[in-house]
């Protein structure tokens, strides 16, 4: 007998909903704007001939080059504009983030006269190359610059500190649902080698690598994620030694004596303890206390909105242990790693998807609050957050209350539509 | 009844628990010396002082903060470090004695030692209470930095503000998302239900900043339409002092309109969709056929008979919709500048007044889980069957 097919894959769902594809092609489009951003956005153009040379200034990485006698500083921000090319090909918005155009600051409407300033001191309307299509911040930075740079901001810290969540949310959601309070049995010195691994894990965390993890949070970036990232590999490392010293102890004396694990119960306090702190309000004061990164934001997102998956993940194993397959699964004799991993876990999968995609949306809406009001993110990059919140104090910039508005809504909007797209097809 | 609650309360102490260690640890690592900005501030108006008055006063402080205690009823450490380690309260140098100690310790510092020292302790005076404290418990964060206030002083102002904006704003959402839920349960299919489902999804998916800031542009902004008061939470100068209650009202009412909007429309989406998904579970079950072949009109139907029943998920919403709210606050007090817990906390980040950022997460986390457990109160009082547990 042919067995019919119990799960949905991402190509029925794509097939049968046109709202759906929609969505995901505006989702990809984001995705290609954050990756192509350098491209999209800078002030140096793509291609230029001066003194008969080509030159490639966007993907040189070099800071100076010599034509003949003459040298050419490649981070000049206004530079590249009013130099005398032979031919030169700019990027459709042709301004970095933060290059400041002093000519157009403060605050300059997309459909104001906007001006520049040539080497000789003239001054001339803007050519269409080099308009500012958006409009310009306070300082004079150009807001679709800053708002294509800002999408790869706002996509990177939902997406990774998802990646993080929905890790730890499927682990701990499954290992409760599936075993529940009574069937986890573990012996006598397996728990008192969990308990030694306990303390040793938190002296490696707090003590010896205290250091290096403080340097990391204080440093940010790759660098911290790569500490905490090593330092959670030591402790499951740690975990597993351990758990399987208990095991081979309680093997060789040959102790039979079992004690429940109530896994559940403890995965459900955590999940109530985690979900009665506001994120946004931990968040901010763990700011306070180190030096604010997105690398930090994304790893305190991550630890901090697992919970939803994991309550999700947890009722679809509920559901699915009562179910034949796993019935049988038990019966052909496979252990239950497999039967966790293998046959529930791509049965769940769409069910928990939609979680991780409301995720994102709230991860994105987090970061976007936060560089609004300016706590607890790095104050030097321009966000999408942040350009709204300079439009506070001047309400007749609507330009920088209405797009950049516009991405993070509409950011949010596909997400939740994803999501709830997803939890229609059933 | 009361038995249920009593037991529900017992579960919840445990994670009151875990609340206030997450507040102590952080309130523990937070940058800079009080001590240090104590002695300072005290000795600013004085005369030169030697520097040997200095470290008494520094010493002086530190007993008076608790600061010589040990951090934690027991401690985790290498082995090659002292169990006194605690009694130095100068940062830099612990530092340099830690890293002596490291050199010197060879094996020892791989090896954990485990330190009991009894209820003495940082923790359990900052908890509740001993030397020169009350405690949390009894309401005594410690003072503030930058003000020289004790922080419930400061906070409980704050903390009315920011009470009345979310408890009003729930009710609000609940007063108009239910009356939405029950008509597009009615008919599902009819065009009200259609287009109230299409612009409820839109402004679920609206940011609260990015709606607070529209509204402000667009009602009170003088180049477009200045109907309401662009900030604050009552006029300039303040209330009468005769004036009564009712007056008090009316006259915060034109500020309190835009902050509530904010504060409303993103939890619509969510409460009607519910009510009306409740409620159609319920329309297909044998009492309302009994009800309809009794002859009551639809309107009972509906109102008394299925919205009773699934009150059910309602209350849940309740326990979820509360911390969106707290946490919110930041953001549309700082747009509205509404002088409550959340503007409180931006400024206390900003002058780097920890004590106030401490007491105010653990004041909105306890105040989240007495939410968490007036649900599940509620939810037994409307089932009776949930009290068997």
């Amino acid at each position: 007998m042919k067995l019919k097919q119990t799960y949905i894959t991402f190509n029925d769902i794509l097939s049968k909903n046109r709202i759906m594809r929609r969505c995901i092609k505006v989702f990809f489009a984001f995705i290609v704007i954050a990756i192509l951003a350098p491209v999209l956005a800078n002030d140096r153009p793509l291609i230029c001939k001066y003194k008969g040379e080509w030159l490639f200034p966007v993907f040189s990485s070099k800071n100076l080059i010599f034509i003949g006698s003459e040298s050419i500083n490649y981070n000049m921000a206004k530079g590249w504009k009013t130099l005398e090319t032979e031919f030169s090909f700019f990027p459709p918005c042709a301004y970095s983030p933060n290059s400041i155009d002093a000519d157009n600051a403060p605050r300059k409407s997309p459909f104001d006269s906007q001006t520049m300033t040539l080497k000789n001191g003239e001054m001339k309307a803007l050519p269409y190359k080099f308009r500012h299509w958006l409009g310009t911040t306070q300082n004079g930075n150009d807001v679709l610059s800053c708002l294509v740079h800002g999408t790869k901001i706002s996509l990177s810290v939902g997406i990774f500190s998802m990646l993080i969540a929905s890790l730890l949310g499927i682990v701990f959601g499954a290992s409760a649902g599936y075993f529940q309070n009574n069937t986890l049995k573990i012996g006598v010195f397996q728990i008192i080698f969990l308990i030694l691994v306990t303390f040793f894990n938190y002296f490696l965390c707090f003590i010896i690598r205290a250091d290096k993890l403080s340097e990391g949070f204080q440093s940010g970036g790759i660098w911290l994620i790569y500490q905490v990232m090593f330092t959670i590999y030591l402790v499951i490392q740690n975990t597993v030694i351990f758990l399987w010293l208990g095991k081979w102890i309680d093997k060789k004396f040959n102790i039979d004596h079992k004690i429940n694990f109530p896994i559940d119960t403890i995965v459900m306090r955590l999940i109530e303890i985690l979900n009665s702190i506001p994120t946004l309000l931990l968040i901010i004061a763990m700011s306070a206390i180190t030096k604010p990164s997105f690398s930090l934001l994304i790893v305190i997102i991550g630890f901090l909105s697992w919970t939803g998956i994991a309550r999700i993940t947890r009722a679809e194993y509920m559901k699915a242990k009562q179910l034949d397959y796993v019935t049988s699964c038990k019966a052909i004799g496979l252990g239950y790693y497999r039967i966790i991993a293998r046959h529930i876990l791509p049965n769940v999968l769409p069910v928990i998807l939609v979680q991780v995609v409301f995720g994102l949306a709230g991860a994105v809406l987090i970061e976007a609050s936060l560089s609004f009001i300016g706590v607890g993110v790095p104050l030097d990059i321009i966000t999408w957050g942040s350009l709204l919140n300079e439009a506070r104090d001047h309400f007749s910039a609507w330009w920088l209350v209405v797009f950049p508005g516009l991405c993070v809504f509409t950011l949010i909007f596909v997400y939740n539509k994803i999501a709830v797209e997803i939890s229609k097809i059933k | 009844m009361w038995r249920y609650a009593l037991k529900r309360f017992f579960w919840f102490i445990p994670t009151l628990f875990a609340v206030t260690i997450i507040g102590f640890v952080l309130l523990a690592n937070a940058p800079g010396d009080p001590v240090n900005s104590l002695v300072l501030s005290s000795n600013s108006g004085g005369s030169m002082q030697s520097i040997k008055d200095l470290e008494i006063q520094k010493k002086y402080w530190s007993k008076q903060l608790g600061l010589d205690l040990p951090l934690f009823y027991f401690s985790v450490q290498r082995l090659s470090e002292p169990d006194t380690l605690y009694k130095i309260t100068d940062e830099a140098q612990l530092k340099k004695l830690k890293a002596d100690l490291k050199i010197n310790g060879g094996f020892k510092n791989y090896i954990p030692k485990i330190t009991w020292y009894g209820f003495h302790n940082q923790y359990h005076r900052w908890l509740f209470g001993g030397n020169n404290s009350n405690g949390i418990v009894r309401g005594d964060f410690g003072m503030s930095i930058s003000k020289k206030e004790p922080v419930i002083v400061i906070l409980k102002d704050k903390l009315i503000w920011s009470l009345t904006f979310s408890i009003l704003s729930i009710l609000l959402a609940y007063v108009i998302s239910i009356p939405i839920g029950i008509r597009m349960a009615k008919d599902p299919e009819s065009r009200f239900s259609k287009i109230s489902q299409f612009v409820l999804f839109l402004l679920y998916s609206m940011p609260s900043f990015f709606m607070g800031v529209l509204l402000l542009m667009l009602f009170a902004n003088p180049d477009v339409l200045s109907v309401f008061p662009p900030s604050g939470i009552k006029p300039i100068e303040g209330y009468d002092d005769q004036s009564s209650l009712f007056t008090k009202i009316c006259d915060s009412l034109p500020y309190m309109i835009l902050p509530l909007i904010c504060y409303t429309y993103a939890s619509l989406a969510f409460i009607s969709r519910l009510t009306a998904t409740s409620i159609t579970e319920q329309l297909g079950l044998d009492y309302i056929k009994t009800a309809k072949a009794k002859g009551l009109s639809e309107k009972t139907i509906l109102w008394k008979h299925a919205l009773k029943n699934s009150a059910l998920p309602l209350i849940t919403v309740f326990s979820s919709v509360f911390p969106g709210v707290v946490g919110g606050s930041v953001i549309i007090e700082s747009i509205f500048t509404i002088p409550g817990m959340g503007l409180e906390t931006v400024r206390a980040i900003i002058s780097h007044d920890y004590p106030v950022v401490i007491a105010v997460i653990t004041l909105s986390s306890v105040l989240t889980i007495f939410s968490y457990l007036l649900a599940d109160i509620l939810y037994a009082w409307v089932d009776p069957r949930i009290r068997t547990y």
